[in-house]
């Protein structure tokens, strides 16, 4: 289907850009976010990503997927917004990369399904930008490892240390955020 | 192995509800005013560049048809009041215009085919 509106495109029928405007704008958009963490900031992100890709569209031989191809370039102009704002991207230290296992985070028993979505977020938020883009991509766009190396570039052996510094980081936050909770509420 | 599935199928579980999507409604009818903005800037530069062509080989041809014209039809003593120097530095000046013009534009002909 994407190969039928890439040709119609580059035939000079400008309105079949809107198919992929409108089939991967989420996707993209929640990539973009997972990396800027702010709404406006991942709009943008995610508008620039796309003039790109009208422009260079020529270009795409095809030899990944459409889908594949856009989302390498909605990446590189998010973590090209995270350099010019802040420089370099910090990192949270080591401290709190202490063993923590799955069993002691018990969000699900302890809040609702609307307050387990807002600390998700709010750990989401508060995690590396790296990390939770290796989780939004493993997790919730359900990436290989391998297409994971394809869209962002990175080794394999980078995403699986990625993905377990996420997760880890993941654990802490919500144990925080939890612990927090606890003391305010009692 | 099972402790990590075990983190897999808890992260599944945990970041099901997490994918949060455009939050903009205007969105998509922005993009597009701006891809048509885009386009339009595209074709007209892709104009301009077909100008320049037709007009940097409209002005080599007069050149060529006024030098032949020149030498069929004027009587050539009249330069001879010129040095004898005068006009090399003057040729190898036209040509060095000549060939950096063509490389430019050339160069601008393919990054613009390069692009849509």
């Amino acid at each position: 289907m994407d190969e039928l509106y890439i040709k119609k495109v580059l035939n000079g029928d400008i309105d079949a850009f809107r198919y992929f405007v409108h089939q991967y704008k989420d996707k993209a958009y929640n990539l973009a976010f997972s990396v800027l963490k702010n709404e406006f900031d991942a709009r943008d992100a995610v508008q620039e990503a796309y003039i790109i890709a009208f422009r260079k569209l020529g270009k795409f031989r095809g030899k990944s997927k459409f889908s594949t191809w856009f989302f390498r370039i909605v990446i590189n102009e998010a973590l090209k917004t995270i350099n010019k704002k802040a420089g370099k991207e910090e990192y949270i230290a080591d401290t709190r990369t202490e063993s923590v296992d799955p069993g002691h985070v018990e969000i699900n028993d302890t809040v609702s399904r609307d307050q387990q979505k807002y600390y998700i977020d709010l750990a989401m938020q508060n995690i590396p930008s790296k990390e939770a883009l290796a989780l939004t991509l493993f997790y919730i766009e359900e990436y290989s490892v391998e297409e994971i190396r394809e869209v962002t570039g990175w080794t394999e052996s980078n995403v699986k240390v990625l993905l377990h510094r996420a997760r880890k980081s993941m654990y802490h936050e919500l144990n925080v955020l939890l612990s927090t909770e606890k003391k305010t509420l009692y | 192995m099972e402790k990590n599935n075990n983190h897999d199928r808890f992260f599944r579980e945990l970041l099901s509800d997490s994918g949060k999507g455009m939050p903009f409604s205007d969105f998509e009818d922005d993009l597009m005013a701006q891809i048509r903005m885009e386009h339009e800037k595209r074709s007209s530069v892709k104009r301009n560049i077909q100008l320049s062509w037709l007009f940097f080989i409209l002005g080599m041809l007069s050149g060529i048809a006024t030098v032949v014209a020149l030498s069929l039809y004027s009587d050539i003593k009249s330069f001879a009041f010129m040095p004898n120097n005068f006009l090399l530095p003057v040729i190898i000046f036209i040509c060095l215009t000549l060939i950096l013009f063509a490389e430019r534009l050339v160069k601008i002909s393919f990054r613009h085919d390069s692009q849509l």
